[in-house]
């Protein structure tokens, strides 16, 4: 079976002063579909770019960025808007919640964006997985920092999608919350066999996927696999 | 994305708007209701100014000429059988009374006879004694009379007057007519008689000496300007008449009426455009606090245009219901004129509903809306959604082309709705000028204060001030946006404010409060300390004298008069050969301005000025001999100067100035005016009527009274309106800074943190505010002059002064202004712990 996400001599550099900062450096790294990886490193070791790159949201200097065979980085903005919609899900360290929304309608957006049908009576089914299903017509600003980031998971897995980005996803979150939000979106992943790619600092949270890899100055420094 | 998901996606996105959704609709209820309400102040003061000024003419339309009025004007009844017709004769004769076969006659005195038809007046309060139909006290027989000339004939109601051979009974007098505005041309008392009498005392063979009038009555202003249409055009004897509405006659009034329609409709406009420049502001600001929601929809799959479209679809959601709201205020308060505007307005002229005038708002209001909010909302497109991954991610610089086209259409979008609202392409591109070269100044200065806070401000002290100035160039500043903003916003109110003060000043300079209430004619030279003196006990007061000579002008330039007028139309020899009235002075009144030549410096002739156009009419100039004949003796004089005259500052003014003391030895008599207590009138005239019989009072009251309303009530309307416009828009600045404080908050929070005093911050952010206010006042004010200038001078035709003083002024405004509200916007972050702040509470 082909690998679901493929980087292609991945590089990102940013014009820094009279120079140019390479964040990401020609990196190599294929992911099976199903696999659950966590990027680790250090602050500035091009974790984050990865994932952005990943998910379309910033263009390689160089390299290519392949998704089931496909080259994602010569998509345009709308190809790419459109990509993202169905085979996409997001989880920020921020919780990245759309704060007008109540829980229940972040969680329906994309199941909308789809025209999938009943997406209300979906999104109360996700919400129940998380354990929020009292907490559906709850604003973020009404919910705490666990709350909003279990929110985020099951917006992120509403529309089942083949891979799924968590960005620090316990980085704002204290220890204990930390650990349950993980177990909900581990939980989800096996139930759905997702592609998670998963990015911290954390070597506790490390240590929870299947395969870790270690970025350092912009290159994969090792690999590890449990 | 569908048509469902997308309104539900607006409904959501609405939530929590809040404040910055009612400061949008407030900047756009605020310009269209000055739309609706100009609408309705505007067709309130010109009905206004129709029902008061048409008494002048008695009528709509008036035909007037020296010849009877023609058969061609017949057609009007056919035409147009909704209009009604009148007919008078006016000109000078003399009546006595009738005394017994074989009795010496009686002394005879000159009146100014007017004939008239059923429906005089048309207009106007015609006020006879007793109180009666004054065709009824007419009939074929009667006359009316002015009081004054009972008292110089010693007769009564009820008496007999000889007029044209015929006798006449008294059946009456007239106490106040409303069409008798020269007054300064009055030759004796007035005398009404019917159509009928006046074929039967014999007079209508008086030729040329007759002025003939048709008074028309229309409907509707509409069908008085069809009217005159059809006159100017279908009537083929029509260069015999002068065609008058009764601004034609008025000249000031129409000017004056002309120049606030501008002003108003000018005005709505800036409130408009002020409105625009706070939507421009609070989009700016509405987007700014949604990026990261926007990044966030980007991610979660949505495309760029749709998340634009999102955006516009709720500015103009908001600007339909900012521009319907404001259409609703705008008529409640025309609704509510009556109870607000009584005794300022005819709120009975005003009508609330204004259907055109909503219309109209509803599109400007949402096209301003549009065109201010289209720049800010192309920046959506430059939203990356990276954002969501690194925040400090700022949205991508808008191309130079895109951005190019956003302002291009901005300036066109600018000209086309202010020629649009204005009716006018000239006042269109005088707007659309002044705010370009306000934009682009207001851009320049900008950046020039950037540049020179960035290399200049290194050594400044105490740091506090170092702060302030630096953070206008600091990254983030939008100091640019701010700047243009509140200079376009200051130059709009300003110029509001200065077009409002020259025409405030030019309608009050037109009221006749110095003019003479009272007019007194044949006042024997012997008879004037007496008259002075009987004036003064009266309570007179600005008493002013002249003494009339009357002439005729026997010979031009070596041709007698009586060739001249060989082959001359009517109107034409009347012109020459009737009686001039003459006068002499040393200094020309105030009114009266020097065109060519110049007063009393010839030696060696007789000199005498000339009007302008009455020289023009006997086609003389400087250096022309004109042979007066004056009682038989001929008196020559050399025209040596001509002049100009404003007949319309109810001063008494002559066509004919002579030099003073060539015609002191001729026969002459003294015209008086002075103003008088109303209540001291009808006493004065009855003590010259009993005194000195042969001196007619004419008082003008009436008149001044409707000349000082009309234009009292322009001013009203200009101060309503432009005061409503300045308000509107100081509060729109005011509080499209207060909502430009997003990102203050966080610095505000971390200043505190590191150790900053309360006291120090609210310096550093005083500073700032107080920079952006001065720079952006100056330019905003000399954007102001501009304008203003532009639209005085080349619009409304007036002269113009820079007013140094008000835009000093409204710099100082403005500064407070922006150190006050941009204060005021932070004054939440000022308060609340910084933890607060910094977690976004």
């Amino acid at each position: 079976m082909p690998p679901r996400l493929v980087l292609d001599a991945l590089t990102r550099s940013y014009p820094s002063g009279d120079g140019l900062l390479t964040v990401l450096d020609a990196v190599d790294l294929q992911i099976d579909a199903g696999e659950f990886v966590a990027i680790l490193g250090p602050s500035g070791s091009g974790k984050s770019t990865m994932l952005a790159l990943m998910a379309g949201l910033d263009r390689p200097t160089s390299g290519a960025v392949r998704v089931d065979g496909e080259a994602m980085h010569d998509r345009s903005e709308d190809a790419l808007a459109r990509w993202r919609r169905t085979n996409l899900g997001f989880v920020f360290q921020s919780f990245q919640l759309l704060d007008n929304f109540t829980a229940a309608e972040n969680v329906m957006f994309p199941l909308e964006l789809l025209g999938a049908a009943d997406p209300e009576r979906r999104a109360v089914e996700l919400l129940e997985l998380v354990g929020l299903s009292r907490r559906a017509h709850h604003y973020p600003a009404q919910l705490s920092g666990g709350e909003q980031q279990r929110v985020a998971l099951a917006r992120a897995f509403a529309a089942d999608p083949p891979i799924l980005l968590a960005d620090e996803p316990t980085g704002n979150l204290d220890s204990a919350t930390g650990r349950q939000v993980l177990d909900v979106l581990i939980a989800l992943h096996k139930e759905r066999n997702t592609t998670v790619v998963l990015v911290t600092h954390d070597p506790a949270v490390g240590a929870r996927a299947d395969r870790r890899i270690f970025l350092k100055d912009g290159r994969i420094e090792r690999e590890e696999r449990s | 994305m569908n048509l469902r998901l997308f309104l539900v996606m607006l409904r959501r996105e609405l939530r929590g708007s809040g404040s910055r959704a009612l400061f949008f609709i407030g900047c756009l209820a605020v310009g269209v209701a000055a739309i609706v309400l100009v609408a309705g102040l505007s067709d309130g003061v010109e009905q206004a100014i129709r029902l008061e000024g048409r008494p002048l003419l008695a009528a709509d339309v008036s035909v007037r000429g020296r010849r009877a009025i023609s058969e061609d004007f017949d057609a009007v009844a056919e035409r147009f059988p909704d209009v009604l017709r009148a007919d008078t004769q006016e000109f000078a004769t003399m009546t006595s009374v009738p005394v017994p076969a074989g009795e010496p006659p009686g002394s005879s005195v000159m009146v100014e006879l007017k004939a008239v038809s059923e429906g005089y007046p048309f207009y106007g309060e015609l006020v006879v004694a007793p109180e009666a139909p004054l065709m009824d006290l007419l009939g074929a027989d009667g006359a009316v009379v002015e009081p004054s000339l009972l008292a110089k004939l010693e007769v009564g109601v009820g008496e007999t007057l000889l007029l044209g051979g015929s006798e006449f009974t008294v059946r009456g007098t007239v106490l106040s007519e409303p069409d008798r505005v020269n007054v300064a041309f009055a030759t004796g008392p007035r005398v009404f008689l019917s159509q009928a009498g006046l074929t039967r005392a014999g007079l209508t063979t008086m030729g040329g000496r007759i002025t003939h009038r048709a008074l028309f009555k229309a409907p509707s202003a509409e069908r008085t300007e069809a009217l005159v249409a059809w006159m100017n055009t279908a009537v083929e004897d029509n260069i015999w008449y002068s065609i008058e509405t009764w601004s034609d006659g008025q000249p000031s009034m129409r000017r004056g009426l002309e120049r606030t329609e501008i002003f108003l409709g000018l005005v709505a406009l800036l409130s408009l455009l002020v409105g625009g420049v706070g939507v421009a502001q609070t989009i700016r600001a509405w987007l700014a606090s949604r990026l990261d929601n926007i990044a966030v929809l980007r991610c979660l799959g949505m495309t760029p245009l749709e998340v634009t479209g999102l955006y516009l679809a709720q500015t103009v959601l908001l600007a339909l219901i900012g521009s319907g709201a404001g259409a609703l205020i705008g008529t409640a308060f025309l609704t509510a004129g009556p109870l607000l505007l009584e005794g300022l307005l005819p709120v009975e002229a005003i009508d609330p509903l204004q259907p055109a005038a909503i219309a109209r708002g509803l599109v400007l209001g949402v096209g301003i809306a549009l065109l201010f909010a289209a720049l800010p909302l192309l920046r959506i497109r430059q939203v990356p959604p990276l954002r969501v991954i690194r925040r400090s991610v700022e949205p991508l610089p808008t191309s130079r082309f895109a951005a190019a086209v956003a302002v291009a259409q901005l300036a066109l979008g600018v000209w086309a709705i202010a020629a649009f609202q204005s009716s006018s392409l000239l006042i269109g591109g005088l707007f659309a000028v002044s705010a370009a070269a306000s934009a682009a100044a207001l851009l320049a200065a900008a950046e020039g204060l950037s540049r020179l806070v960035s290399a200049r401000s290194g050594g400044l002290k105490p740091w506090w001030l170092r702060h302030g100035v630096t953070a206008l160039a600091r990254p983030g500043a939008a100091t640019r946006a701010a700047m243009v903003a509140l200079g376009l916003g200051v130059m709009v109110v300003l110029a509001t404010v200065l077009i409002q003060r020259r025409l405030g000043a030019q309608l009050t300079d037109q009221l006749p409060e110095n003019a003479p209430s009272a007019f007194l004619l044949d006042v024997q030279p012997d008879q004037w300390a007496a008259v002075e003196a009987m004036v003064g006990d009266a309570g007179g007061s600005e008493v002013r004298s002249a003494p009339m000579i009357v002439a005729r002008i026997a010979e031009i330039d070596g041709t007698p008069t009586a060739d001249l007028i060989e082959g001359l139309e009517p109107d034409d020899r009347w012109a020459l050969s009737r009686e001039q009235r003459l006068t002499a002075m040393r200094e020309l009144p105030s009114d009266n301005a020097l065109l060519d030549g110049a007063l009393w410096q010839q030696e060696g002739v007789d000199e005498i000025s000339l009007e302008r156009r009455f020289a023009d009419r006997l086609d003389v100039g400087l250096g022309s001999a004109l042979v007066f004949d004056i009682q038989g003796i001929p008196v020559e004089m050399t025209v040596t100067s001509i002049r100009s005259v404003d007949w319309t500052s109810f001063n008494m003014n002559f066509f004919l100035v002579a030099e003073p003391g060539v015609l002191d030895d001729a026969p002459q008599v003294k015209l008086v005016t002075f103003q008088i207590p109303a209540e001291a009138e009808t006493p004065l005239r009855d003590v010259l009527a009993s005194e000195m019989p042969n001196i007619t009072l004419i008082s003008v009251r009436a008149l001044l009274e409707r000349a000082g309303g009309l234009l009292g009530q322009l001013g009203v309307g200009v101060q309503l309106v432009g005061g409503f416009t300045s308000l509107a828009g100081l509060f729109i600045l005011a509080s499209s800074i207060s909502a430009s404080t997003l990102r203050r908050s966080r610095e505000i929070a971390l200043r505190k943190t590191i150790g900053a005093s309360r006291a120090s911050t609210i310096a550093v952010l005083a500073i700032e505010y107080a920079l952006i206010g001065a720079v952006a006042g100056g330019i905003g004010a000399g954007g102001a002059a501009l304008l203003s200038g532009l639209v005085i001078t080349q619009v409304m035709q007036l002269s113009w002064s820079p007013e140094p003083a008000v835009l000093v002024v409204g710099v100082f405004v403005c500064i407070a202004l922006v150190v006050g509200a941009g204060l005021a916007g932070n004054l939440r972050a000022l308060r609340t712990p910084p933890a607060a702040s910094l977690r976004g509470e």
